[in-house]
């Protein structure tokens, strides 16, 4: 999916029922995607954001991590955009390594999901039978925790760090998409195209693949892109807990953890902009995910 | 004239208000609390709760002096090995047994018994015996020397059970004192509460109807509370927000220099602390001002000797301690670790130790250390240092965060926990395994004797040994701090980080 690639990015809306034809699945999708304004500019603040946050350490003048005793808790200045905390870091530099890092985490560990997710749901959505009953039985078991007590729950187990939260955020996404792959693939596997593939001798594996898999996808994108919000509250949860990752590293949760003793001190900004960045963060993930739902779903016309 | 026939019955009506209504303390504690028995605690929130319920044979005031408690007299023989107290007369337990010298032997005879497996059984393990000649008459038999033993006694785990709730089997949440205050509930996680001992002996007090504790581990929440009426008194009082309770004319701070020195334990069971130079390097290459200023917004001072000024035979030592990044890359490369290498540092998870973590990581980058900084819940964190199964020769970490402060008062137990051979951990505090025979030798040497002159000589030898050693990174000497409100008295912070409730009072 490449929707910069599109030439009329600068003026949407303006297809016509003529040229909607001519389009192949990607632009019809385009289309329908750049209707919703929210989401597009949800899509267009994360942009910025992650290209600064990736731009940061050849932009700005400090470090996430440069030591500054002299100049602790200080407010938002010119020079501090943010602000520094009770170690006399640069606020802001500290906030976009945290960009980098909940993309970092949100990524990989609704990818993962994802991934286990999609292959189980489809192996229990084709063959039903027992697969299908130890499939969904097991992801019932996970469903029954509510999500944060479940990733607790499992740094509890694992230890904390950053690559146990990724494996917890991970394992607590893997049930719906189970789920979500399994509805598709049971809907699927009846129609009557691959009852055709299958009468053309397919095998398993190229009728679940290359016929099935595809059919689902669009739910799955969607859920993707949602659950990346909800993966990097729970990940920032964990390490405001501090069970996250090590509480020096420039993390939103951790900052957050940290500067609430400052609070009442009065020293807002060092749990304000942390603040700030999640719910901005979450809001524009979620608000995209509700445009890319609208506009994959081949059932829901446009207005 | 209105005016004074205004304030007057102003006065009227505040001062029967007064009788008329239950006078509650409420107090929000820095931790949960972890037994009702202080002779099976080493937490300050567990003394704390329970010193209006209790109380010791002797007891300390503000400035931890000897006072008389249930013990009136004591004297030692000349070689420190038999202590005789006379006990007070007309005492009775909360549950009406008589106070006298069988109660007194058999809570120390409790505590020196080591199949009891009680947390301050270490203190006692020198008892021989303990006689009671007559009714108010206790005789302390040891098995050798030991000078500290009156600060011992007036430690705030030395408590007096009564005998009969002792026989009745578990006394953790169900305690029975002799002080003026007796136990109401406990709802573990929520709230404690204690209620005025009507037949107290000393018909002055208590002067409130309650005292209700409730355990509140987030700081801010605390002192909110505090600043919004809800508790009058905060126990434990966060350096960072003390400006917000001083800048109200409401509240008041209570400030006290404590008895806790802040350490960073070097673990000597792995090799490169084996090297002097790479102890010194460590010590160099941290600026302890700036600890203060990050850890404790500037509340504290920077340790001038192992133990504190505030405890008895603290000697300043020479040199003070300094800060030198130069001279600390110049021993690690003399050591052969001019690259460095990798630590772990274990701490508690509250905030102010997250922050000692976060701060040592970075200081110790300077000399190419690179630290994995570990935070633990406290409960996790005792059972991984002092748990029955710890094993010194493996145990992981490289320097363990730690602060401690002798509630006997005394540099005994100060030096004899963290820095003789038989303090080694699981044991008691020795997070270092630092083993000197200097330090052994003199902290022997002080107990054989009850002479303070004696006793003070040879603490310094044993300090000046180990400010030579270094076997910890000596990082601060905090302040103790508390918040209250105005017009509560007797609610008081004690220089050993514990606070005294007994003598509450609210003036109208």
């Amino acid at each position: 999916m490449t929707p910069t690639a599109t030439p009329d990015t600068a003026t949407p809306g303006t297809a016509t029922s003529e040229t909607r034809r001519t389009r192949g699945p990607v632009g019809e999708f385009w289309r329908r995607l750049r209707q919703r304004r929210v989401a597009l500019a949800a899509m267009l603040i994360l942009l910025a954001i992650y290209l600064f946050a990736f731009a940061a350490p050849y932009v700005l003048p400090y470090g996430p991590n440069d030591f500054d005793y002299l100049n602790t808790l200080q407010g938002p200045s010119a020079t501090h955009w943010a602000g520094t905390d009770e170690f006399g870091r640069d606020i802001f530099a500290r906030l976009m390594n945290g960009a980098k890092l909940s993309m970092f985490i949100g990524f990989t560990s609704v990818g993962i999901g994802a991934a286990f997710g999609i292959v189980a749901g489809l192996l229990a959505g084709f063959y039903g039978g027992w697969i299908d009953s130890i499939t969904m039985r097991m992801s019932d078991v996970l469903f029954a925790f509510p999500g944060v007590l479940l990733a607790i729950g499992i740094v509890a187990i694992l230890g904390p760090g950053l690559s146990n939260v990724i494996i917890a955020v991970a394992i607590f996404s893997l049930p719906a998409f189970a789920r979500i792959v399994r509805s598709g693939t049971l809907a699927l596997k009846e129609s009557t195209y691959v009852e055709a593939a299958r009468a053309a001798g397919a095998s398993d594996m190229v009728i679940m693949g290359r016929h099935i898999l595809p059919g689902t996808l669009s739910a799955v994108i969607v859920y993707f892109t949602m659950r990346i919000g909800t993966s990097i509250l729970t990940a920032t949860s964990l390490s405001f807990l501090g069970l996250g990752v090590e509480p020096s590293i420039a993390e939103w949760g951790a900052m957050l953890s940290t500067g609430r003793d400052y609070m009442l001190a009065g020293e807002w900004h060092l749990t304000v902009f942390p603040g700030l960045a999640i719910f901005i963060t979450v809001l524009c993930f979620n608000l995209l995910g509700d445009g890319l739902r609208d506009a994959l779903d081949p059932k829901l016309e446009q207005t | 004239m209105a005016y004074l026939k205004t304030t007057a019955l102003a006065a009227v009506l505040a001062a029967t208000g007064g009788l008329a209504q239950a006078q509650d303390i409420k107090v929000a504690m820095d931790q949960v609390f972890h037994t009702l028995d202080p002779q099976d605690s080493n937490y300050n929130v567990d003394f704390s709760s329970m010193e209006g319920v209790f109380e010791r044979l002797i007891s300390f005031d503000e400035d931890m002096g000897l006072v008389p408690q249930l013990a009136t007299e004591w004297e030692a023989n000349e070689d420190a090995t038999q202590f005789t107290l006379t006990l007070r007369e007309g005492v009775v337990f909360h549950d009406g047994t008589p106070f006298n010298a069988e109660a007194v032997k058999a809570n120390l005879e409790r505590l020196a018994d080591q199949s009891q497996n009680l947390a301050k059984n270490s203190m006692f393990n020198m008892v021989d015996s303990v006689e009671a000649p007559d009714e108010t008459t206790v005789v302390i038999n040891l098995k050798e020397p030991f000078g500290a033993m009156i600060n011992t006694l007036a430690h705030p785990a030395v408590v007096m059970h009564s005998p009969a709730s002792l026989e009745e089997g578990d006394v953790s949440d169900n305690p029975v004192g002799t002080g003026p205050f007796r136990f109401d509930e406990w709802v573990p996680g929520e709230q404690l509460r204690v209620v005025a001992n009507e037949d107290y002996w000393d018909s002055e007090w208590p002067k409130v109807d309650s005292v209700t504790f409730y355990p509140v581990p987030e700081n801010a929440t605390r002192v909110s509370m505090l600043l919004s009426d809800e508790v009058q008194f905060v126990y434990v009082l966060p350096a960072e927000l003390a400006e917000n309770v001083e800048s109200n004319d409401n509240y008041e701070v209570l400030s006290r220099e404590g008895l806790t020195v802040w350490t960073a334990a070097m673990n000597m069971n792995k090799e490169h602390f084996q090297d002097p130079k790479v102890r010194e390097a460590f010590n160099l290459v941290v600026d302890q001002e700036a600890f203060l200023q990050v850890v404790y917004s500037g509340h504290g001072s920077v340790p001038d000797s192992p133990i504190a000024p505030n405890t008895q035979f603290h000697e300043a030592q020479e040199p003070a301690l300094s800060t030198d990044v130069e001279r600390a890359r110049e021993l690690m490369e003399e050591a052969g670790y001019g690259d460095g290498f990798e630590v772990e540092i274990w701490a508690r998870n509250n905030s102010t130790e997250v922050r000692m973590l976060q701060f040592l990581k970075q200081q110790l980058s300077q000399i190419n250390v690179d630290a994995t900084v570990l935070p633990l819940e406290g409960a996790t964190r005792s059972e991984r240092l002092f748990g029955s199964n710890v094993n010194p020769e493996t145990i992981e970490y490289d320097l363990a965060i730690g602060g401690w402060s002798p509630s006997t008062g005394d540099a005994d137990w100060h030096l004899r926990p963290v820095y003789a051979t038989e303090g080694f951990i699981p044991a008691m505090y020795n997070m270092a395994f630092y083993s000197n025979e200097v330090v052994d030798g003199a902290v022997a040497e002080a107990l054989a004797t009850a002479d303070p002159e004696a006793r003070a000589a040879a603490y310094a030898k044993a300090q000046e040994q180990i400010w030579a050693d270094q076997p910890a990174i000596f990082l601060a000497v905090d302040e103790k701090m508390a918040g209250r409100k105005k017009g509560v008295t007797g609610v008081i912070k004690m220089p050993d980080g514990t606070m005294q409730y007994s003598h509450a009072a609210v003036e109208e």
